[in-house]
């Protein structure tokens, strides 16, 4: 079997009785690399992951892997995934070795090869040590390692991680933080997690869901690039939001502001365009007058830190424009 | 092609047998099983007035065939409602396997710990021999049939706690069934014709076990068990697939 190169999901949507937990969500993620998924609890990211899993099969929609429909074809799609789920799915009164092992008979895995593999996906996630002892004894952080070996045991091509770093200490993290990239070499790796700065630290892609809609999709290593190349000490991030319909217009009078430097935008919805920039520290104070002169309807512009957080402020703005009351029930553009 | 589909049902009965020998919960029921056993067979079956050993033996298995349900009953009751809360049934739905194979897989290692644990009885009828003499064909016969009551109590209890989502939950399910397939006879004297005798054959006991209890082999009462076993599984397997799919 190939290496998988793309999962596409299109217009995948899924509903629980009256509730939509997805709605027509239609993206294409590359792989290999790390991809972010981030969002409130109730955004669908649980939806999102155990369709990929394939524990779920979607209301509607398509899941395709390098281009071929999985979406009724469930045991195709699992033969190619690895999951840890938040708790990690394991048998507490199995030795570790034993238990890594009995994950992959259970993935089709032939009992020759099946010693080696296990040997491998332990030492990939550092658990030697530990291959004996019953999995209900280990600590929070080998319990985690011990679900991700047991995840790639089979060595998937789409790995899908829900909360890997979450109840890890700080010299965990870091460990955690290096075997997601390492595993990002050779697999998709999809990370679900609330804790949004390690989801910008370890990701080359962030996909966020509001509401069970994705309102953000983005390389963000580009992005990062994009505005890298400056020096960030000597430069402040923006967030501008213009009250107008036409975000063209809007978009125009942006970059009429030789001041401004790698300007994004970021939604349109509700008759204002969200954008964020970057500008020199020297400059920031003339941004609200130099687009007022323009005609710009200005309605927030605010400095964002980006070394703190830049994916927490996109959260936070999706999450307020979502909560708006004023914004409830009209249409969106995105 | 056939290994590889056996593959996955030997490995999750053996886990489900491993996990159980692991536990105190395991060798309580072990226990447990064993020494009421016991104590019905001396207080009813051991009695001081003079009996033919085939009588004994009747009542022997009258007594298991009692103390199997309950065994089928508390053996399944976990099978299904701890693993998610436990929250490791991720493991079994997400693996590239089909549902009916981890309904055998569990159905099969209910059914290991039941015929392993009622296998430990046999001393039982041969304290008989102490006093008397017994046929070894009512004994085989017996045992079949109670295997057989152990099949169909299994497989109801795997379809039950395959829907409850606590252990409760199942026991309560699979002990309704049970005691609805038990109480046949009853609503079929309280039933007019034709329906009497509907209710009668579906009889659990009355129908269809007497006949192992003296040593004899009814074709329909092994169908019957036989039908009673396939069915839940087969409804088991349709309730795992609508959950996979949901």
């Amino acid at each position: 079997m190939s290496k998988l190169t793309e999962v596409r999901l299109r217009n995948l949507s899924h509903h629980y009785k009256e509730t939509r937990a997805l709605d027509a969500i239609d993206v294409s993620i590359e792989g290999p690399g790390v991809v972010g998924l981030v969002g409130r609890n109730g955004a669908g990211k649980s939806t999102l992951l155990s369709i990929l899993a394939g524990l779920r099969t979607p209301s509607a929609g398509e899941l395709l892997l390098d281009g071929h429909p999985v979406t009724h074809e469930p045991q195709r799609l699992r033969a190619r995934v690895g999951l840890l789920a938040e708790p990690p799915a394991l048998h507490d009164e199995m030795p570790v070795a034993r238990f890594i092992s009995w994950c992959a008979g259970l993935r089709g895995i032939a009992r020759s090869r099946r010693e080696a593999m296990t040997r491998e996906a332990m030492r990939r996630c550092d658990i030697e040590d530990v291959a004996g002892k019953l999995v209900g004894e280990l600590s929070h952080g080998y319990r985690k390692r011990v679900g991700i070996a047991q995840a790639i045991v089979h060595e998937p091509d789409l790995l899908l991680l829900d909360e890997p770093i979450s109840g890890l200490d700080p010299s965990q993290i870091l460990a955690m933080r290096a075997l997601v990239r390492t595993l990002g070499e050779r697999a998709l790796v999809i990370v679900s997690s609330h804790i949004l700065a390690e989801i910008a630290q370890t990701c080359d892609h962030v996909l966020m869901l509001e509401d069970g809609k994705l309102v953000l999709d983005k390389p963000w290593n580009t992005h990062g690039q994009e505005l890298g190349e400056l020096e960030r000490e000597d430069t402040v991030t923006l967030e501008v939001v213009l009250e107008t319909s036409d975000s063209e217009d809007a978009r125009g009078i942006l970059a009429s502001l030789d001041m401004l430097m790698g300007t994004e935008q970021l939604s349109q919805r509700a008759g204002t365009a969200r954008f964020i920039t970057r500008v020199s520290r020297e400059d920031h104070h003339q941004v609200a007058r130099a687009l007022v002169e323009r005609g710009a309807n200005l309605l927030t512009l605010r400095e964002v830190d980006r070394e703190a957080g830049e994916l927490e402020e996109l959260f936070v703005r999706f999450a307020r424009q979502s909560d708006g009351p004023e914004e409830k029930g009209k249409g969106e553009e995105e | 092609m056939i290994r590889e589909k056996l593959e996955p049902i030997a490995l999750i009965l053996e886990r489900e047998v491993l996990a159980a020998s692991g536990s105190m919960w395991g060798w309580g029921i072990f226990a447990g099983k064993l020494l009421i056993d016991g104590l019905l067979f001396h207080t009813f079956a051991m009695t001081d007035t003079p009996r033919f050993g085939a009588e004994v033996l009747a009542d022997f298995f009258y007594i298991l065939f009692g103390t199997t349900i309950l065994l089928g009953v508390l053996l399944t009751m976990r099978l299904f409602p701890e693993e998610r809360s436990q929250k490791s049934m991720a493991l079994l739905m997400g693996a590239p396997i089909a549902s009916w194979q981890i309904i055998l897989g569990k159905y099969l290692s209910a059914l290991t710990i039941l015929a392993t644990i009622t296998a430990a009885s046999v001393y039982l009828p041969l304290l008989v021999l102490l006093h008397g003499r017994i046929s070894w064909s009512q004994v085989g016969v017996g045992y079949l049939g109670v295997t057989l009551v152990g099949m169909a109590t299994c497989a109801i209890g795997t379809w039950m706690s395959s829907i409850a989502r606590t252990q409760l939950q199942a026991a309560l399910l699979t002990s309704g069934v049970m005691v609805a397939l038990l109480l046949g006879w009853l609503i079929s004297s309280l039933s007019a014709p034709p329906l009497d005798a509907f209710f009668a054959a579906t009889s659990f006991y009355d129908a269809h076990f007497k006949g192992f209890m003296y040593g004899r082999i009814h074709t329909s009462a092994v169908a019957y068990y036989m039908g009673l076993t396939a069915l839940p599984l087969w409804f088991a397997s349709l309730q795992m697939q609508l959950e996979r799919r949901a």
